[in-house]
């Protein structure tokens, strides 16, 4: 497996596969950053309800 | 951001997006989870404000998934050798093994403290509990050492309604045991019925499952006992007063065509198997349709 594997082959970085690499870290960073604002939303609003005696 | 930014230490040949994340988590499996979950909420008796009810599904869904993820790190061993699981992300080489651990772990931990603050403790306990249950009892300790490792596993699938129905009212009952019951005495015929057709898989992995180490003949007496004690279980919900008659009478006859293609599959010699590949697509339907009646009775008793 070459994830992580420093004995696993070597890759050539074309120009393609950099943009693929960038254009799915964007990705990832996008939804973990969606997920950490839906998450203290939801925080919020439950620390509001539950203040509420809900 | 320059490129040199992006040059990782490692060769990493094709990074993982969200969508192999996602697959990490079981979504199917999920769906089932979270459903019966529902159904556990809808038939505890009290009530839960409307958004509480929502975070506490959204816990059980991503606890369920974490528990999936932690369960592909573990088996990517096993997985890699059987055709059906060949193309999970770990074992098709998408997501890092260490990764994918990171991901479950935390996820379990954001799930279980998120619905102890938010909902309440019992129901966080219980879902700590499950996944704990899945990936050490079942997981780590069963799958590889027992034929009967669907049988005692199968009690973390069970959880959900338990889950649910703890956020609503706080505790566990007699009712919400009962619906635990329903799902454990489900899964063994439920699994049964995919390892005959696929046993010549879990040989070649090493999986023990019962047709594999006793023999299918032997396997589908053991689905039909399976089916003749949830006969009368499934119905019972009716009998506590959790659901009305007509659950009960629709849970009973699911139950009896449930038999019947048990005893089916018993006569089926012919080593195709076909009456177990017909058995495990029913056994999924019997199961998402007696949830189901268990969620229209609790909606019509709300709305009456």
């Amino acid at each position: 497996m070459a994830h992580g594997d420093p004995d696993g082959p070597q890759v050539e970085w074309t120009k393609e596969k950099r943009e693929e690499f960038r254009r799915k870290r964007r990705g990832r960073n996008w939804a973990l950053l969606a997920v950490l604002a839906a998450f203290v939303i939801v925080v919020y609003i439950v620390a509001l309800i539950r203040m509420g005696g809900g | 951001m320059s490129d040199a930014s992006i040059q990782p230490e490692h060769a990493v040949t094709d990074p993982a997006g969200v969508r192999e994340f996602l697959d990490l988590l079981k979504p199917r499996v999920m769906t089932l989870v979270v459903f019966t979950a529902v159904a556990g909420m809808v038939a505890a008796p009290g009530e839960v404000h409307p958004v509480l009810a929502v975070v506490a599904i959204l816990c059980v869904a991503v606890g369920a998934g974490a528990a999936g993820a932690i369960n592909m790190w573990y088996d990517r061993d096993i997985d890699a050798v059987m055709r059906r699981t060949a193309r999970r992300p770990i074992p098709a080489g998408r997501i890092a093994p260490q990764e994918g651990l990171a991901f479950g772990l935390v996820l379990s931990l954001f799930a279980v403290m998120t619905m102890g603050l938010a909902v309440n403790w019992t129901a966080a306990g219980l879902l700590a509990g499950a996944n704990a249950f899945y990936v050490l009892v079942y997981t780590m300790w069963l799958k590889r050492r027992t034929p009967q490792n669907i049988v005692i596993g199968g009690a973390a699938g069970a959880f959900p309604p338990m889950i649910g129905w703890a956020a609503v009212t706080g505790g566990v009952s007699v009712d919400s045991l009962v619906l635990f019951a329903l799902i454990f005495l489900w899964t063994p015929p439920h699994f049964w019925a995919l390892s005959l057709y696929t046993d010549g898989e879990y040989s070649r992995a090493g999986v023990p499952m019962l047709p594999v180490v006793a023999g299918r003949r032997a396997t589908k007496w053991q689905m039909l006992v399976y089916t003749l004690v949830l006969l009368p279980l499934a119905p019972a919900p009716a009998l506590l007063g959790t659901a009305g008659p007509l659950y009960g009478a629709v849970a009973a006859v699911l139950g009896g065509i449930f038999v019947v293609s048990a005893v089916r599959v018993l006569q089926d010699t012919d080593g195709r198997e076909r009456a177990a590949r017909q058995m495990f697509g029913y056994s999924i339907l019997y199961l998402f349709l007696v949830f189901a009646m268990l969620i229209l009775d609790g909606a019509a008793v709300v709305a009456a």
